[in-house]
């Protein structure tokens, strides 16, 4: 009877105390062996026993609940610890293993948080069992009241067992993986029991060993260990991937020639944040920082071989281009970084101390008993702190993040004027006429080459990064982008110039800047076009002033043919006199052209570039964080766009028009020099006066000067109203003298 | 190679400020004074070749010409260590070195004589360069050669290279000494015709105004001609920065002079620096912002034409346009910031028939110069009030005309041959017409001005000068 009971509080029924279950099963009802565990004890006592007091019964049957608990918390613990899976999987063959892992797949899959925690409870049922044995020599050795010593024995496993239960059929039930059974349990933590507490912060503890080695693989090895698809960081790949086993993936990756290729895209979509799995408790900011650390990690570890090749080879120019970075900043970095220079050598670009040191911390965190999110976070930030640094030093010190951000200035901001004054030069006949479809890019080319061997030689290394693209018409990707903007913009601004649209093809011109591992890391191809975007307008702006010089200068030669004309012939200079009167008007108008172009060029390049320029030349000086940097180099490209007015759309479709008037105007001038066809030339001269006024109207509404972006309007707008012509313009039009609220100008 | 500016240096005055001109460009780009790179020069980001071409033998040589009918000056920089930066090709001396004796009509007329000699040497400058985009003149309005051949090769310019730009820095004779130049008026009357009709741009460098800053502001009491020359220089180079240090804007010279010219004929463009050194003064490093520097460009003490105006003109005198390139270190924010200090505080008038502004271009400063000021500014102005400068050449001019004194010297020459005086008249009424023109653009009403009465404009300005028969010589 003793030992009835106490097999029986193991797990084990006999004749006296009976499985309800499994009598069921053998009386043959319909009862499937993997229908949802009960939630009801099923052990009872044999109800034929008759020898057995009402009062004892109620004991036993209360006492052999517990073996009911051990069993199936023992069950669940052999089940999820069963490690059949890894031998069926390494012995069978890659082909049918998909199969295998397909199967596996529908069945249950295999969980490592899940064995991880069923070890934890193994570690309760493994001090159930000794206590179980405890009483049975206790009773074996003296005669006691054979109930109360049992009852006494295992009284506190009243306490834990049924919460523990619970939990098992929770995520039985649920098949609850991964961070979301950290979670779960965590949950249960916050209960009033001690003796229960402990006992699930142990369980939980189990399961951050298995947190902390896959945070540790990611962390310090940039690899994800997660064959099951339970860490909250996953690979943003297809479903099937998750299921390989992370021995595969990387030996995979290994082999895989272009290495860098893939740690790019690895960078900008590989990994993503699976929230399923990130237990709550986990804010999602150090998620991100997790991810962002193992990414930097990853990029850190596997540095492109090309990058190495360059870096020994140009060794020399990289240390020189770094003390350039330094002069630049006016302070020196840290001596350290030149002698990381001096030894590197592949793979080195974080050095071992520092993974060691990222290691070391997370073992401290493994260590302690309990999870204290403050210690956690401090941990995850200071990796965090490395790896951007670490990479703030591979994209700005090595890889000259400096040289790369001036180039882009110089060419997608037109700094270097001079070439793209030469490019436009050469290129003038060419882009009289409309872009030929299939040539367009071809045709640009041969003046692109010269401008650039006359200008710049090979004075600039940055040069040969850059390359014209002359998008022809809605046929790549990148041309359809393009062309969408321009289609935007010529919708909104005027229908009836559907001749002159085709020369405006050239107005999609756009530029290409290559870069090098590690840069596509900062240079993603969203920043890219960002500037594209803004190159665009401002070769359109060079344009027009380029034209509006043009026809300045023609008009002048013009005055002197006139005067050595009238010097030759003797003639009474009325004549020529009268026409300089004619054309006097002309002169006003272009003149005014001139200005508003001129002086939002000169606005966009010292109050915008420029400002912004410093701004972000100030930070990245300050800042040692590789995201920090990130965040600047994105505001410094949104401000330059919002602050060239590029975002609004009332004052870009003006100036889009104003431009085009403006080459309407040259063209019509230059094509008539000797008998300039007055009444078109009027009806463009009063177009632009109607636009020029509006331009101001729209940047002294109210609406925009409420909004954030009124210190730039009122900064181009000083310029354009400088001596209040403007203003005076536009009383004179609106014919009212209206009592604006004063801007402060 | 883009945008080539030929530079030819006409008569005494001339050479001399080209020469120091090209002293300063020698040293801002770092090339010694055989025209050769030196050592420390390897830094780049400038454009050399605008106004140099490099030999063969990695000489860097001026695309210059220098001019000259009396070898005094050129002799002087055959002698000098320069010597070795020039084209020795590109040196012309009239061969009997007699001068023009200071006379415009002289020089014009030898200008003549010598016009295949001088275009051939210009035609091969032209040949060498890739896309020629002008030519700069540098010559005084007052003396024979370089008014006189200087405005006969204004005018051959005009005729031969009609597409290209001409800008001149014409020095302006000191009208508050007398000058041993006693026919001055006339040839700077004559000069101021041609630069009227023929230059693109004339930058008006006014020894009067050069020697009191001089005085003032450099505490020079008897400054010399070397002093104020390198005044000029400075000028020079200052002007040419945006084309030698290519940035966003104003690459080239169309560029840079189509934003100061809005009407043709008022092509007359003033200077003013900031902060003015000479080499002797105290190495202090001032901290100068470029607020400071714009202001300071705006007061009449820096600006290097005097103003002759009355009060009452002075304070209607307008700015028709201004650019101001500042050099050095400059915070690209403090622009807007005092743009709008200027405005708030009116310092600046401009005029009312049209959009004006201060332009504000940002450029590099050679990295070989050390200077003591952080941040220095060129002003470009066009200004009104440059009509008094030549309402002052006319009455002084009226003056001697009026006593026919010294005439004989012209009448010698083909020009003025058999009494024909016909040039002076003309010469007078253009400037008259231009002095007008200045002073109508200090009314609102510019835009009609000459509008109503095509016509009106020459009667008005015969029956103004008071002179009524040369006309019939037309």
């Amino acid at each position: 009877m003793l030992h009835e009971l106490l097999l029986a509080l193991l797990g084990f029924t006999g004749d006296l105390i009976v499985d309800e279950r499994e009598q069921r099963k053998t009386l043959g009802l319909a009862f499937n062996s993997d229908s949802p565990l009960s939630d009801e004890c099923t052990f009872k006592l044999a109800p034929d026993i008759s020898f057995i007091e009402p009062s004892e019964r109620d004991l036993i049957e209360r006492l052999i609940k517990l073996g009911f608990y051990y069993r199936e918390l023992d069950r669940f613990a052999k089940k999820s610890r069963n490690l059949s899976w890894i031998r069926s999987v390494t012995s069978v063959h890659p082909l049918e293993r998909a199969d295998e892992l397909s199967k596996q797949s529908r069945e249950k899959k295999p969980s490592v948080y899940r064995r991880a925690i069923a070890n934890g409870i193994g570690e309760i049922l493994s001090v159930y069992r000794s206590a179980v044995l405890h009483i049975e020599q206790k009773l074996l050795a003296e005669t006691t009241p054979i109930l109360a010593t049992v009852t006494e024995g295992l009284n506190k496993f009243f306490v834990l067992f049924p919460p523990l239960y619970e939990v098992i059929l929770e995520i039985e039930r649920d098949d609850i993986r991964g961070g979301q059974l950290l979670n779960v349990l965590n949950k249960r933590c916050h209960c009033g029991v001690p003796e229960l507490r402990t006992c699930l912060q142990r369980l939980l503890w189990n399961g951050h060993q298995v947190m902390y080695n896959q945070l540790a693989a990611w962390m310090v090895y940039g690899i994800l260990q997660d064959p099951h698809g339970e860490f909250f960081i996953k690979r943003q790949d297809d479903g099937d991937l998750d299921h390989r086993s992370s021995q595969e993936e990387v030996s995979e990756k290994l082999a895989r020639t272009s290495v860098h290729e893939t740690s790019l895209t690895d960078w900008h979509s590989g990994f993503h944040i699976s929230l399923d799995m990130l237990p709550d408790y986990i804010p999602m900011r150090l998620g991100e920082s997790i991810l962002f650390a193992g990414k930097a990690i990853r990029v850190l570890r596997n540095p492109s071989p090309a990058f190495q090749f360059q870096k020994d080879k140009s060794f020399q120019q990289t240390m020189r281009g770094s003390q350039r970075i330094r002069g630049f900043m006016h302070s020196d970095f840290p001596e350290t970084e030149t002698e990381l220079d001096a030894d590197l050598t592949g793979g080195e670009l974080l050095p071992q101390s520092e993974a060691d040191k990222i290691e070391a911390m997370l073992k401290d965190l493994k260590e302690s008993s309990e999870f204290h999110k403050r210690s956690f976070e401090c941990t995850v930030d200071s990796v965090r702190a490395i790896a951007a640094s670490h990479l703030w030093q591979l994209v700005v010190v090595r890889a000259d993040l400096n040289g790369h951000l001036k180039a882009l200035k110089d060419y997608f901001l037109l700094e270097k004027g001079d070439f793209f004054q030469c490019f436009l030069e050469e290129s003038r006949q060419l882009m009289r006429l409309p872009p030929r479809q299939s040539t367009g890019e071809s045709d640009l080319m041969v003046p692109f080459q010269l401008a650039a061997t006359k200008t710049i030689a090979e004075e600039d290394k940055y040069f040969s990064r850059v390359s014209l693209r002359m998008p022809s018409f809605g046929v790549t990707v990148r041309s359809s982008q393009a062309d969408m903007v321009r289609s935007k913009v010529s919708l909104t601004g005027k229908a009836n110039l559907t001749s002159d649209t085709s020369v405006d093809g050239w107005d999609a011109i756009a530029l290409e800047y290559s870069v090098d591992w590690p840069m596509q890391l900062f240079f993603t191809q969203e920043v890219l076009s960002k500037y594209l975007k803004v190159f665009q307008y401002l070769i359109r702006l060079k344009r027009t002033q380029m034209e509006l010089e043009k026809s300045w200068a023609s008009v002048m030669h013009q005055d002197h043919i006139e005067s050595a004309q009238h010097r030759k012939d003797g003639l009474n200079g009325s004549t020529s006199q009268q026409r300089r009167q004619g054309i006097r008007p002309m002169w006003r108008v272009r003149e005014h052209m001139a200005f508003l172009i001129r002086n939002l060029q000169f606005y966009i390049q010292v109050d915008v570039i420029e400002s912004q320029w410093k701004v972000l030349q100030t930070h990245i000086h300050d800042s040692q964080d590789f995201t920090e940097l990130v965040g600047f180099h994105q505001e410094y490209l949104s401000a330059l766009i919002s602050q060239s007015f590029l975002d609004i759309g009332s004052v870009s479709r003006i100036l889009d028009s104003i431009m085009k008037l403006c080459l309407q105007f040259c063209w019509n001038i230059e094509n008539q020099e000797s008998n300039p066809n007055t009444s078109e030339l009027e009806n463009i001269a009063e177009e632009f006066n109607k636009k020029s006024n509006s331009l101001y109207t729209i940047l002294r509404s109210s609406k925009l000067a409420g909004s954030q972006r009124a210190p730039f309007l009122r900064r181009f707008l000083l310029r354009l109203n400088f001596n209040s012509f403007y203003e005076a313009t536009a009383r004179g039009v609106l014919n009212v003298v209206r009592q604006r609220p004063a801007l402060p100008l | 190679m883009p945008r080539e500016i030929i530079t030819l240096q006409v008569g005494q005055c001339g050479n001399q400020i080209g020469m120091e001109f090209w002293k300063q460009l020698c040293l801002e780009h770092g090339i010694s004074k055989d025209g050769i790179l030196e050592d420390f020069a390897t830094q780049g980001g400038d454009r050399k070749d605008v106004f140099f071409y490099q030999a063969d033998d990695q000489h860097y040589i001026p695309r210059a010409l220098l001019i000259d009918l009396e070898p005094r000056v050129i002799n002087g920089i055959q002698n000098g260590e320069y010597r070795n930066l020039y084209n020795h090709e590109n040196i012309f001396l009239s061969d009997h070195g007699g001068g023009a004796g200071n006379n415009w009509a002289s020089g014009y007329h030898q200008g003549k004589g010598v016009e295949e000699e001088i275009m051939d040497m210009i035609d091969r400058e032209a040949d060498g360069s890739d896309s020629l985009e002008g030519f700069v003149l540098c010559h005084s309005i007052a003396g024979g050669t370089g008014s006189g051949m200087g405005s006969y090769l204004l005018e051959t310019l005009n005729d031969r290279y009609s597409k290209k730009l001409v800008q001149t820095y014409s020095v302006f004779p000191n009208q508050m000494e007398t000058s041993d130049v006693v026919v001055q008026p006339y040839n700077s009357l004559l000069t101021l015709k041609r630069l009227t009709l023929n230059a693109d741009c004339v930058v008006v460098l006014d020894n009067t105004a050069l020697n009191r800053i001089a005085v003032e502001r450099l505490h020079l009491t008897n400054p010399t001609f070397a002093q104020t020359n390198s005044l000029v220089s400075t000028v020079m180079s200052a002007s040419t920065t945006t084309l030698r240090y290519p940035g966003y804007m104003n690459n080239d010279l169309v560029g840079l002079l189509a934003s100061l010219i809005p009407t043709p004929r008022c092509h007359f463009l003033m200077t003013g620096y900031t902060p003015l050194t000479v080499e002797r003064q105290a190495n202090v490093i001032r901290k100068t912002t470029v607020l400071d520097v714009m202001r300071r460009l705006l007061q009449t003490k820096n600006i290097m034409v005097s103003s002759y105006a009355r009060n009452k003109e002075a304070s209607q005198a307008k700015y028709i346009s201004i650019l101001n390139i500042i050099q050095g270190e400059v915070d690209p924010t403090q622009v807007h910031e005092s743009l709008q200090r200027i405005r708030e505080r009116k310092l600046v008038n401009f005029i009312d028939w049209g959009p004006a502004s201060i332009q504000v271009a940002l450029s590099k400063k050679s990295p070989y110069v050390q200077t003591s000021h952080r941040v220095s500014g060129l002003m470009l102005a066009s200004h009104t009030s440059i009509r008094h400068l030549f309402s002052r050449c006319l009455s002084q001019y009226d003056k001697l005309r009026k006593k026919q004194a010294f005439l004989d010297n012209y009448r010698k020459f083909p020009m003025f041959a058999d009494n024909d005086l016909s040039e002076f008249d003309e010469s007078r009424d253009i400037i008259e017409s231009l002095v007008d023109e200045y002073k109508a653009c200090e009314s609102p009403d510019y835009i009609k001005w000459g509008m109503e009465d095509p016509g009106q404009l020459m009667t008005g300005e015969g029956n103004a000068s008071g002179v009524a028969d040369p006309k019939l010589a037309f």
